[in-house]
């Protein structure tokens, strides 16, 4: 292990500093280090490519996102958000109560947290402003809830964690459920208390024929996180095709169930997905730059 | 001039956002098309997992550049949001600079290097060379988008408006 190694860190931590993005920090770091040393850039290059290459599991990521895109993009979060609407019925602080639920079950179908906040938060931001709830205590629950998403299966920072430990997806897929669910559990005895003291509004009153209505329309989309973890732990499909088969068929509701989709929300969907994948992407190639460098340094003896 | 900036626009955008929307469709479908094969028609295909993860390269190294150029990336700026403007345009400038030097020190050798890999994938004998330029091209991208950005900090640097003019949410900017 040789003084060469510190390049790297000094050079990310004055990324840090000075704003640079984390992931061009670590190539950069990683490009001093080759430079200083006098070494071959090849290495550099094949380190990050064919570290890409070996991380088949990591393309389950930019599907999942594609998906959780999709679903954001339509009325598959309004269908959600009825459905859980409509399970929590007449409840003191029952929109605080839909925005755990709506999530939890979005959760089973993006695995971002991003997601969730971006697409079904807004909506339950909105929706909870309007009911009377204060503007803090309704973005914490959504932020709060929204971090369900990359808990619950499926899960995108798993996958990452899958492929750096070699951890079975599946089965991580499966730790994440009932910590999840907990959490949803222990958010809702928080609202409940709280709603209490701070006397917030009654949910709507919910009849039979509405609570099946909204059920029955939100059926195609609850369907997603059966495809995704009956695919999986059936060992019918691998987490990767899983994934590619959940972003098939959230295409599928949104065109032709739904019909919420036009062709040029798609294209916004795909640069999105682009921007959201190269953003995660970056940081990995820069990752896998260090990790070479780590490597033939030896640093871990 | 016009027809200049009409024509650099098109060329950046196919590299940063046409090609790889284009690949990652392909690589989507590919993954359908293999599940297709393996589980209906009972006969696994090798070419869909080659052709899949050798397009998640390109996907990922190209999406790195449609990020870079919507400043999406992910940043540490506790320091600088607590600087003056005056502070933050300095930071913006160094960081500029740090990246355009080291960056574009390694385009020649790394275009050279893989215009000579010898490699080709072992089902479809694609050129991973020709694959992997996705990386020079992410540098390539960095560097001169830095350099525009660069220029844009310096005037503001000299005029003391201290103020980014480039992606304020205006409108979608080529910079």
């Amino acid at each position: 292990m040789s003084w060469y190694l510190a390049i790297p860190f000094v050079v990310l931590i004055l990324a840090f500093v000075i704003r640079m993005p984390i992931g061009l920090g670590m190539l950069v770091g990683s490009i001093v280090y080759f430079l200083a040393k006098g070494m071959s850039i090849s290495s550099l290059v094949n380190s990050v490519c064919y570290g890409m290459i070996n991380a088949y599991i990591l393309i389950a990521i930019p599907l999942f996102v594609f998906t959780a895109n999709v679903m954001n993009s339509g009325q598959v979060t309004d269908k959600v958000y009825d459905f859980a609407s409509s399970l929590i019925g007449r409840r003191r602080g029952a929109t605080a109560y839909v925005n755990v639920i709506g999530s939890l079950i979005f959760a089973g179908m993006t695995g971002s947290a991003l997601a969730d906040a971006s697409g079904l938060g807004v909506l339950e931001i909105n929706q909870m402003e309007k009911d009377g709830y204060d503007a803090p205590f309704s973005c914490a629950t959504t932020a709060a809830s929204s971090v369900i998403g990359p808990i619950f299966p499926p899960s995108i920072p798993f996958v990452i964690y899958a492929m750096i430990s070699g951890a079975s997806v599946g089965k991580l897929f499966l730790g994440g459920m009932v910590p999840a669910v907990l959490l949803a559990l222990i958010m809702c005895i928080y609202i409940y208390f709280i709603s209490k003291k701070r006397n917030y509004p009654h949910g709507l009153v919910v009849t039979f024929k509405h609570f099946m209505l909204s059920t029955f329309k939100a059926i195609p989309a609850l369907l997603t996180p059966v495809i995704l973890m009956g695919g999986i732990y059936t060992g019918i499909m691998t987490p990767t095709e899983a994934a590619a088969v959940a972003a098939a068929y959230a295409l599928v509701i949104s065109f032709f169930v739904y019909r919420c989709l036009s062709s040029k929300a798609l294209g916004k969907i795909l640069l999105d997905t682009l921007r959201t994948t190269g953003t995660i992407f970056l940081v990995i190639a820069g990752a896998y730059a260090f990790s070479y460098i780590i490597t033939a340094e030896q640093a871990s003896k | 001039m016009k027809l200049m900036k009409k024509t650099t626009r098109w060329f950046v955008d196919f590299f940063e956002v046409y090609l790889p929307i284009a690949v990652f469709l392909l690589m989507f479908i590919t993954f359908l098309v293999n599940v297709g094969f393996r589980y209906i028609l009972k006969d696994p295909q090798n070419w869909t997992f080659e052709f899949s993860v050798y397009s998640f390269v390109v996907v990922g190294l190209l999406g790195a550049c449609t990020a870079y150029r919507k400043e999406d990336h992910v940043v540490f700026d506790l320091l600088y949001a607590e600087l003056k403007p005056r502070g933050q345009n300095i930071l913006r400038i160094i960081s500029y600079l740090i990246v355009i030097v080291s960056l574009a020190a390694i385009i020649p050798s790394s275009v050279r290097y893989l215009l000579k890999l010898p490699t080709v994938t072992s089902i479809m004998k694609i050129p991973e060379g020709i694959i992997f330029m996705s990386f020079p091209v992410l540098l390539v991208s960095t560097v001169c988008r830095s350099v525009c950005r660069l220029v844009l900090d310096v005037k503001a640097f000299r005029n003391k408006t201290y103020v980014q003019r480039y992606n304020t949410g205006e409108k979608d900017a080529l910079i």
